[in-house]
């Protein structure tokens, strides 16, 4: 439409006002679907398969807030600011009807027509494919409803805002978990029924909030004279009599008044009813049961960082309850500097964020006191304080508590230089990206990262670039933070001393973070480290400073106000920068003295000299990828120091397994630990697995990554047969070889021609149960099954039965179910092992007699399971005895060879007991010293 | 480093311009208000007196040209400058959550001049009730408490912007009637804006001009009413187009009867009328109104394009 062509209804003056106001947002939108569509086919499709390939689906929810901004359509009250439905259009000749059902109907169709074009162009091929109809229908429910509360209570501002958000989280809760909003007969209903229901229940709600909002908007319109005439009586000639209220001692006190008057008490308030709503209808409803429990105080445990993270965004603008981003004038013609109204809002963050965790732990008390079960709470506890000195767990709770306190304070508080702005349309795009990141994919990539395990993604992410990435963040983040505090210092914006008490705090809380991810972050050094890392990036440094400028530029040029429209050009933020840049200060340096500045500068350089030594000992404690023969292998080397000690994991473990060890050993020697092909970060090699295979990958990787012989050999169950075979293909190359729990037993077809000769009888059903599981378990499975019946061979007759019974069970339904299932997330290489597993065994057996005359150490575990029968103990301790036998029977044939057994170990002595492995192998280097 | 003292000039602006996209809201702008007395600024809706003021509170910054208030820049010393001077306007924007009691306990904690007893006065004289709402007070109501945290610290600079727009007739004797009295005892110096031409005259020693972002008029109010004349008179002929005579704002009339709108002294208009054989009727000084209708069409004229 142009502006020439005549509008001939009023319904199309009222989409063109819309279409108008929003052009270029609206644009924008839709030309994001296609762009979004060629990039969701590309990452999605193979070869690439990415995980990252979900992210496709984050410019949806920005465009789907858009959208509800862009359908608003609403404009603020002339007396509280506050968004209404425009008031000048009901001096228009148009029917009520026609004002509500225009903007509203549209939007609505919009919405569905946007959803179904995100979903068919740019979700068809992500995985999982999404519902179409459904959540369109659900989407533009939602912006029915959202138009019928801010239509509806134009004078509750907190209501609205409640509802909006409760509405707002039903509507997701039934994107998320479709079928959520039906009732309990209805599970077993057939799709089509369950659709309709559904769908029939959002069309009533639809309709309601249509009727509602015309009802609303019809009684504004007809009761607006008396609402005006209201607004003009005369104040009351007896006035009442007044409370002597003490005068404030200080403009600050003042500020912080006003402060706490206007949006200060929103974050405890938001999070008491939040709690009470916890302790009561929700406790309630989902049963307080032990997991309900725990799950619960889970919730009421983060929501004051999700709250803050919320009310940041909204509450940064100048002021809270105005849609209004310039400066109130009330507010700019206070003799107050920038810098003391920016430090106001720093100090009732503070404030409220020490209340709101006071009422979180209040209501969580309550939650638990009055019908919480905490039994299950309470053994997490006890489970996590085994672990810890009592001096560690108050340590690690006293900087929890700090911790929380910081960040929930830097939630509040790290979006005010946006929103001091005066930019609604920076604004805007900061507030819907800081939305898609915390509450989208932020959940999404935990929630991914959980299901798939540590095991998985830690080999994944590439270290050395976040260790990079992090630090140049920090050394960027430390050089502005120089340069704006020098900037306001220099023109007098603060007090040296509100200067210097500020970065005092931030070192201090830096600290807290810093201390408290060593503590309590998981035991691998690179994420423990990067974690760290991530402690000196959290609080607030620079943008305190931007904060300042900000609302100068707001305060002292002009600005444009009005919202709704995404305003963010080029030409704007040109405009944005301009300002900083011309800043009339600039020219006006007026306190040249820079003692003062020394100080800061002192300490930035100080903390970035130990984040640059922190980064240097992390990047060579990070693993990197060496060339071995057709591919590459992970390998992580510590130390310094011959012969280099090599650890040769078991089948499932990965070089995490083994850095309690590798971390002590490091201090005194080389220490080498590695994923072999296909595993973890290792890439998979074209070849078939085999343990001489793996030995010359070994060998090559190690001249590859500079670490010569002589090798001290440390294998790890499956890893201790690898270690064997590597010695009889080098021997000249091993000095000495370190064994945890050796695999001696016997190969799947011994196996079978046991069970052939002493359970016939068995063998049919035994090789009918093995048919139900992948076929790389099933040699497995006749060494189980073997184990199982020779288990039974000293029993009295009349309970083999029975026993059989449970122990066939504990093979199929426990061991080898379980480990079907993990085959399904293993890697290629592990799975490939448990296929070859008799190969190996083989190999490692032909290795035997050709293994070098040098001191050996076989560490035998013979701790039992958890059993609770006697009949169970005596045949764990039979099974025992059989390892025990079989070890020291290849203990015979090597004369310099040293047996350690511990009853505090199974099969995982490298995980059990670190210190008896470090011990076994320092006593083997002193050995060799001698020697 | 600028000193802020009680003798420096209250306001003075040096060409100053400042321009909202192609825009020119001030346009080379200069003026000097000077201590003591009502400086009244004239202009019609748009014409840029609220731009001025926003420069002269520190709340735009000068493109060009320099602004000193009280001998500071105000939007670099902000604080200094706000400390000494009381701003009311119809668009002071009251949080509309406090009642007036908290208004003045909230602006008291700002200013170390807040006279306590003075406040209360004002809050008598006003007729405000300390416990209602400012939402809930008329608009006159507002712009009294509005004038009352004005004036309370006693200022030694008083700038209104429009303060009784939209008044009744009885809410703005009661603002101008406090204002006149403050001017009377203290001596303070009052910058005032409205496009109310006779409360301007009523109340101001100086005034100006100003029109499409230029000051077009500038002066103690006396010598511009002394300045500025209206003659009736009858030429000897009949003429569609009066002479461009030096001084003539404005000439209305057709025939031989004509209105002239005249600026200068009384002697040379009568001797310019009288040496072109012009019969004068009726002279009398124009009112403020007048005058300034007439600069305005006066400029529109000489800036309309030649036929």
């Amino acid at each position: 439409m142009t502006s020439h062509s005549a509008i001939r209804s009023p319904a199309g003056a009222l989409v063109w006002e819309i279409w108008t106001a929003h052009r270029f947002g609206f644009l924008a939108i839709f030309a994001a679907i296609p762009l979004c569509a060629v990039v969701a086919h590309w990452v999605a499709a193979p070869p690439q398969n990415l995980p990252w390939a979900q992210f496709a689906r984050l410019p949806f929810i920005g465009s789907a807030l858009a959208l509800f901004l862009f359908f608003s359509f609403t404009e603020p009250s002339s007396s509280e600011k506050l968004a209404v439905f425009p008031v000048r259009l009901f001096s228009l000749p148009v029917r009520t009807l026609t004002l509500v059902s225009v903007p509203m109907l549209s939007g609505a169709v919009l919405a569905g027509v946007l959803y179904v074009l995100w979903a068919t162009l740019v979700f068809a091929p992500l995985e999982p494919a999404p519902p179409v109809f459904m959540p369109a229908l659900l989407l533009s429910t939602g912006l029915m409803a959202h138009l019928a509360i801010i239509w509806g209570l134009p004078r509750l501002r907190l209501g609205r805002l409640f509802l909006s958000g409760g509405v707002g989280s039903v509507l997701i809760w039934e994107l998320l978990f479709p079928d959520a909003l039906l009732p309990a007969g209805l599970a077993t209903a057939t799709p089509a029924v369950r659709s309709l229901v559904e769908s029939s229940v959002l069309g009533v709600l639809s309709m309601a909030s249509f009727c509602a909002a015309w009802l609303a908007v019809s009684r504004q319109r007809h009761v607006q004279m008396r609402e005006t005439s209201r607004a003009t009586l005369p104040c009351p000639a007896n006035p009442r009599p007044t409370r002597a209220q003490s005068p404030f001692t200080s403009p600050r006190q003042a500020q912080l008044w006003l402060e706490w008057r206007c949006h200060g008490w929103l974050f405890p308030m938001a999070l008491l009813v939040l709690g009470l709503a916890a302790a009561g209808p929700v406790s309630t409803a989902v049963g307080l049961d032990a997991i309900n429990s725990l799950k619960l105080v889970g919730w009421l445990s983060l929501t004051p960082l999700a709250m803050a993270t919320l009310l940041g965004k909204v509450a940064a603008v100048p002021d809270f309850w105005s849609c209004e981003m310039v400066v109130p004038l009330f507010i700019s013609l206070r003799p107050q500097s920038c810098g003391e109204l920016v430090l106001a809002r720093f100090r009732m963050a503070a404030i409220s964020a020490a209340l709101g965790l006071v009422v979180t732990a209040a209501c969580i008390t309550l939650v638990l006191g009055l019908r919480g079960n905490s039994s299950l709470l309470w053994q997490l506890w006890q489970a996590w304080a085994l672990e810890r000195s009592p001096t560690a767990q108050g340590l690690i709770g006293i900087l929890g508590l700090v911790a929380l306190f910081l960040l929930t304070w830097r939630q509040l508080v790290i979006s005010l230089y946006v929103g001091l702005s005066g930019s609604s349309g920076l604004f805007a795009v900061a507030g819907i990206t800081s939305f898609a990141l915390w509450f989208v994919a932020g959940p999404w990539a935990i929630n991914w990262a959980l299901e798939h395990g540590v095991d998985y993604w830690e080999p994944l992410v590439p270290w050395r670039l976040v260790v990079a990435l992090l630090t140049g963040l920090f050394l960027v983040k430390m050089f502005l933070a120089w340069w704006v505090w020098r900037l306001l210092y220099r023109r007098q914006a603060l007090r040296a001393a509100q200067i210097a008490g500020y970065w005092l705090l931030w070192v201090l809380g830096t600290a807290c973070l810093v201390a408290l991810a060593e503590l309590a972050s998981p035991g691998f050094s690179w994420v423990r480290r990067s974690v760290t890392l991530l402690g000196f990036l959290a609080l607030p440094i620079v943008r305190p400073g931007l904060a300042l400028l900000t609302l100068e530029a707001n305060r002292h040029q002009p600005s444009s106000a009005g919202i709704g429209l995404i305003s963010l050009t080029p030409v704007r933020l040109l405009h944005l920068i301009n300002k900083f840049r011309s800043h009339p200060l600039a020219g006006s340096e007026q306190n040249p003295s820079s003692s003062p500045l020394l100080g800061l500068g002192a300490t930035a350089v100080g903390l970035s000299a130990v984040v640059v030594c922190l980064a240097v000992r992390l990047w060579d404690a990070v693993p990197h990828l060496v060339e071995a023969e057709g591919g590459q292998l992970r390998l992580l080397q510590l130390g310094q120091g011959r012969p280099t000690v090599v650890l040769e994991s078991d089948v499932l473990s990965l070089i995490e397994s083994w850095w309690p060890v590798q971390r002590e050993l490091a201090q005194t020697v080389r220490v080498i630990s590695y994923e072999r092909s296909g595993r973890g970060g290792s890439s998979p090699m074209a070849f078939a697995m085999s343990p001489k295979t793996a030995a010359r990958q070994l060998h090559a990787a190690l001249l590859n990554a500079h670490a010569p012989p002589p090798y001290l050999l440390v294998g790890d169950g499956l890893g201790a047969a690898l270690a064997r075979v590597f010695a009889s293909l080098y021997p000249s190359e091993v000095a000495a070889l370190v064994l945890l729990d050796p695999p001696q037993g016997e190969t799947s077809d011994e196996a079978l021609a046991w069970l052939k000769q002493h359970r016939p009888e068995q063998l049919t059903q035994i090789q009918e149960w093995l048919t139900k599981f992948p076929v790389q378990v099933r040699g497995y499975g006749l060494r189980e099954f073997k184990r199982a019946e020779l288990k039974l061979d000293k029993l009295n007759p009349a309970a083999i039965p029975r026993v059989r019974s449970v122990l066939w069970d504990e093979v199929t339904d426990g061991t080898l179910y379980g480990m079907g299932v993990q085959l399904g997330g293993m890697a290629p290489g592990s799975a490939a092992e448990f296929e070859h597993t008799d190969q190996i065994l083989l190999e490692d057996r032909a290795a035997w007699p050709a293994l070098p005359r040098v001191p050996v150490v076989l560490v035998t575990g013979l701790k039992r399971g958890l059993r609770t029968s006697v009949e169970r103990d005596s045949l764990d301790e039979e099974l025992a005895a059989q390892k025990l036998a079989r070890h020291r029977e290849w203990l015979n044939r090597m004369p310099e060879a040293r047996h350690i057994t511990t009853l505090e170990s199974g099969g995982k002595i490298a995980a059990d007991q670190p210190e008896l492995v470090v011990e076994a192998i320092l006593s083997t280097l002193r050995v060799l010293k001698k020697s | 480093m600028s000193n802020l003292s009680a003798s420096a000039i209250p306001i003075q602006v040096k060409a100053l311009t400042c321009c909202f996209g192609r825009t020119r809201a001030l346009d080379n702008v200069s003026l000097e208000v000077p201590r003591s007395g009502v400086f009244g600024l004239m202009g019609e809706n748009g014409a840029g007196k609220t731009t001025l003021i926003k420069h002269i509170l520190g709340l735009y910054r000068p493109a060009a040209g320099t602004v000193r208030v009280l001998g500071c820049d105000p939007a670099s010393e902000p604080v200094k400058v706000l400390s000494r001077v009381g701003y009311l306007s119809e668009f002071l924007d009251l949080p509309g959550w406090m009642n007036v009691g908290e208004l003045t306990r909230y602006s008291a904690a700002f200013y170390p001049t807040w006279d306590r007893d003075y406040a209360a006065a004002l809050r008598h004289q006003l007729d405000l009730d300390p416990t209602v709402r400012l939402r809930n007070l008329s608009k006159g109501q507002q712009a009294k408490a509005g004038l009352l945290v004005a004036l309370a610290f006693r200022p030694d600079l008083l700038v209104l912007d429009e303060p009784s727009s939209g008044l009744d007739p009885v809410a703005r004797r009661d603002i101008l009637e406090t204002i006149l009295l403050s001017v009377a005892q203290e001596g303070r110096t009052v910058f005032f804006s409205s496009h109310l031409l006779d409360e301007v005259e009523r109340i101001s020693d100086r005034v100006a001009m100003i029109h499409r972002g230029q000051i077009t008029l500038c002066g103690k109010l006396d010598e511009i009413r002394h300045t500025h004349f209206l003659a009736r008179v009858r030429f000897a002929s009949a003429s569609t187009a009066a002479p461009q005579w030096a001084g003539l704002l404005e000439a209305k009339g057709s025939g031989q009867d004509w209105e002239l709108s005249w600026s200068g002294s009384a002697e040379a208009i009568d001797n310019e009328l009288h040496s072109a054989g012009v019969e004068i009727g009726q002279r009398r000084p124009m009112t403020l109104n007048e005058v300034f209708l007439a600069r305005i069409r006066q400029t529109e004229q000489s800036s309309r394009p030649p036929m």
